[in-house]
């Protein structure tokens, strides 16, 4: 059975369709990349299945429940946890308390503040944090601050995660830092699905790959099938895409 | 031959955080020059200051034969520097059309070849052509970035500086910027590019520099740059 599944999901904005009877499943502890043109609803679908939008049509199955009407928070608590393309961060906080926000919102029953200090340690240990735990926000440098958007999602204790452009912008030698992490989670047990257009990023991690253009699933497969495949190319990738090392 | 941009000795400083240190970075005319570094590097804060958004503690940055070390960022952009931020900063209100115009606004040399400008950045992405009525916020991610772009030439740069212009494109369009970036080179536009895609980079800059923990420590003509074991391994992953 699947952990998630959507089916035949639509979500319009005024006259734009920005997902399109599109229907997916993901499978326990896998890796599926999402990816696409800019515009083509990727962004929505994440937002769909984390509940910040509500589908006009089609619904979602979360281990055999529907969960299309609930909101965000309530997706949290069963075990869908994100993060976001814009890091946010609560800035007041420090490292260690900003992970403790996911330790006390998330799926875990109502915990007292110091067991969501030791909830939140482990997450900062299994980032590789654990030095910077009582730091200011403002001290970090962007690839510690992935970190942290990471390992405050991870905090709710997610079954699922789901992670937006959390690479983007890493340098060569960062996403040899960043990749292993990804593949931790996913042997940890829980199941991501991730939305990134660094191809060797995307090569390097996923399971299997659903391609979006315009709202609709144009592929689907492992990496070496929806990179030959000329729809992709031509939507998605470009003629040249492999100079792109 | 007289350098087009001079950067000498400079320290930047956010409160008691150093940020540069002792920087320094020369640019021929027409030349394009590629920047890498880690996330925190100093590199953003680099072409900020070059821009005047930030005023430097110490050090020299003189452009054309005029020092601008303290000049403010509008006369700046009127000597022929502009910038590309990597957060795009469109007015998303605002038409296409209108983001576009603003960037020759107040600048009269900008303004006198405005409609020659305004038919070059259409032929050079013509999608914006067929949105110039659109607001900017209604645009994908990649069309905001040609749009960002679009604006910084507006100006009639002499240089363009660009902060990973790449950043969240998909990669036919990331090829699509860089051949972009070549064809404003053949139009005598030096460019000094921030990138992650290294490999791209190196391909049509002629040198770079490498920036750590706020320091030069590698810089030199790309061909030899790519071949550098540190390089490979810290920023080509291979």
């Amino acid at each position: 059975m699947s952990l998630l599944e959507g089916v035949n999901l639509t979500k319009k904005f005024g006259g734009l369709v920005a997902v399109n009877k599109l229907s997916f499943h993901l499978n326990e502890e896998e890796i599926l990349s999402i990816i696409g043109p800019n515009g083509a609803g990727k962004t929505t679908l994440l937002n769909l299945i984390s509940g910040v939008y509500h589908p006009d049509e089609g619904k979602l199955i979360y281990k055999g429940q529907e969960i299309t009407r609930h909101g965000p928070d309530s997706r949290c608590k069963l075990g869908i946890g994100r993060t976001f393309q814009i890091l946010s961060p609560l800035p007041d906080l420090n490292v260690l308390e900003n992970v403790m926000v996911g330790c006390l919102f998330g799926r875990r029953a109502k915990l007292s503040i110091r067991e969501a200090r030791k909830e939140a340690e482990k997450a900062l240990e299994f980032v590789g944090l654990s030095k910077k735990a009582e730091y200011s926000i403002e001290s970090l440098t962007t690839l510690e601050l992935k970190k942290i958007e990471l390992a405050r999602a991870l905090a709710t204790e997610p079954e699922i995660l789901l992670l937006d452009e959390i690479m983007t912008g890493l340098a060569a030698h960062e996403l040899e830092e960043f990749l292993p992490l990804i593949k931790k989670i996913r042997d940890s047990g829980v199941s991501v699905i991730l939305i990134e257009h660094v191809m060797k990023v995307v090569k390097r991690v996923s399971d299997r790959v659903i391609v979006m253009d315009q709202g609709a699933k144009i592929a689907e497969g492992d990496y070496e099938d929806v990179a030959r495949n000329p729809e992709v190319i031509k939507a998605y990738l470009g003629e040249a895409y492999e100079s792109l090392a | 031959m007289r350098a087009l941009l001079e950067v000498n000795d400079l320290n930047v400083f956010y409160g008691k955080l150093q940020v540069l240190r002792g920087v320094s970075l020369s640019m021929e005319e027409n030349e394009i020059v590629a920047l890498v570094g880690s996330n925190g590097a100093g590199k953003t804060t680099l072409l900020n200051t070059i821009a005047g958004f930030i005023k430097p503690k110490s050090g020299r940055i003189v452009f054309n034969g005029t020092e601008i070390t303290d000049s403010p960022p509008h006369s700046i952009s009127r000597m022929g520097i502009s910038l590309v931020p990597q957060e795009r900063e469109l007015f998303p209100d605002m038409t296409v059309l209108e983001n576009i115009e603003l960037g020759a606004a107040h600048i009269p040399s900008a303004k006198e070849k405005k409609q020659e400008n305004l038919e070059f950045v259409f032929e050079l992405f013509p999608r914006l052509r067929e949105r110039v009525n659109q607001k900017a916020r209604s645009l994908s991610g990649g069309e905001q970035r040609m749009l960002a772009i679009a604006r910084a030439l507006m100006s009639n740069p002499r240089l363009l500086m660009l902060d990973e212009p790449s950043l969240g494109l998909q990669p036919s369009l990331v090829l699509e910027l860089f051949s972009v970036l070549e064809t404003l080179n053949d139009r005598g536009i030096a460019i000094l590019i921030v990138e992650q895609y290294v490999h791209n980079c190196f391909r049509i800059a002629s040198r770079g520099y490498v920036l750590e923990n706020g320091e030069v420590t590698i810089d030199g003509y790309c061909s030899d740059l790519i071949e550098k074991p540190e390089i490979r391994k810290a920023y080509l992953g291979v």
